[in-house]
């Protein structure tokens, strides 16, 4: 994990112990994470915000239940994902969408001639953010786990609720239609 | 020995088991196929990586919710609640004695106790006198209460308006850093844009006879 293992434990062990302080503290640690984690699964800042809010505010209120702070990473984003399912249940009006939905379509761009552009940098960024975009949202998820947050397979399965063979199925289709659209960039 | 593309994905994210993890590694020594085919992949996760992480537009805390006791729950938690009345019957009757302007008197039979039909007061004391004093004393002790009362409120006053105060400043800090946050960004984006634009500009040009 990004964090430093021992250090999170300590702040689980107290703010399971009710020191809100630490709790802060390791809210603080993760919320970066978390709030990308929602972002990049709902492509808009204000809903991942206050998903972020409300997985914070529901691990405050059950930390004193989970088991091992060991398993503190895991269980955080489950409960995130959890939210961000229930998010996902109801239907959202058509049109509200914050600014991220209005930058162009990487679809629209001719991809033959990207390799020659010479991307690098925050264009290479902006580029695989685009791509990513195009991605399923469980298969998004699913690379943004891994990729970013180095989670191992089955804790994945653990977060997002299938087996580890679905999680793998997932990454695997996710990178392949990713290596179509990026490949000329990056390679 | 074969591989398959997923397992050098495996292999880059160190999810293989031990021995196959150096399988893999003696294949890739000898097979220069699995090499290009890993270092592309190797290529898709560095990208993939490159992403920068956004920064959240507010900090989150949580703060422990604390309602300011009332000026006298210290004091009534300290005394039971029977203690108080008893007390408080007890000097109501005192009260009511020293009102009735008890007397003593000493006889050859004894002493005497009579209570307000007893001996007159002292002289140059009339009931009416005592009475005024008593109500005099009674109001003094009146405004004491309502002064120190008074006094109360305007400290608890004072430091709800402390409170807000801080976290108006609190408000005001926090959206500044959100309006210089989001000007930043949107400038990025707009260069962004610019630069998608001109890139598409190009192509078309290139397109064009």
């Amino acid at each position: 994990m990004l964090s430093s293992e021992s250090e999170d434990r300590e702040l689980v062990v107290a703010a399971k112990g009710g020191d809100l302080h630490a709790f802060n503290i390791l809210a603080s640690r993760w919320e970066r994470k978390l709030y990308n984690y929602l972002l990049r699964s709902t492509g808009n800042r204000e809903d991942a915000m206050d998903l972020c809010q409300e997985t914070l505010l529901k691990a405050c209120r059950g930390l004193p239940g989970l088991a091992s702070a060991e398993r503190f990473p895991n269980w955080l984003f489950r409960i995130a994902h959890n939210e961000l399912a229930s998010v996902r249940r109801k239907t959202r009006p058509a049109g509200c969408s914050d600014d991220l939905d209005q930058v162009p379509d990487i679809a629209s761009l001719p991809r033959s001639r990207l390799g020659d552009f010479g991307y690098g940098g925050p264009e290479l960024s902006f580029l695989v953010e685009q791509a990513l975009g195009t991605l399923p949202p469980d298969q998004r998820e699913v690379v943004v786990l891994k990729v970013q947050y180095g989670f191992k397979f089955h804790e994945i399965a653990e977060i997002v609720g299938c087996p580890v063979s679905t999680a793998k199925s997932r990454l695997y289709a996710a990178l392949k239609a990713l290596r179509e659209w990026l490949e000329p960039v990056s390679v | 020995m074969s591989y398959t593309p997923e397992e050098l994905s495996d292999y880059l994210l160190n999810e293989l088991p031990p021995e196959r993890h150096s399988e893999i590694e003696s294949l890739l020594q000898s097979d220069g196929a699995a090499r290009e085919e890993l270092e592309r992949q190797r290529g898709l996760l560095k990208a993939l990586g490159s992403l920068a992480e956004a920064v959240p537009p507010r900090r989150l805390s949580f703060v422990p919710i604390e309602v300011a006791p009332p000026a006298l729950a210290g004091f009534r938690r300290l005394v039971p609640r029977q203690l108080a009345l008893a007390a408080a019957v007890g000097l109501a009757l005192a009260a009511g004695i020293w009102a009735s302007g008890p007397t003593l008197d000493r006889h050859a039979s004894g002493w005497t106790l009579t209570f307000g039909t007893g001996a007159p007061p002292a002289a140059g004391v009339t009931q009416t006198q005592l009475r005024e004093a008593l109500r005099e004393e009674l109001a003094r002790g009146e405004n004491r209460w309502r002064q120190a009362l008074l006094e109360t409120a305007a400290a608890d006053a004072e430091w709800t308006r402390s409170q807000i105060e801080t976290l108006r400043r609190d408000l005001a800090e926090t959206h500044e850093d959100s309006v210089a946050a989001y000007e930043f960004l949107n400038a990025k984006h707009e260069l962004l844009k610019r630069q998608l634009l001109e890139f598409e500009l190009a192509s078309f040009e290139e397109v064009l006879p």
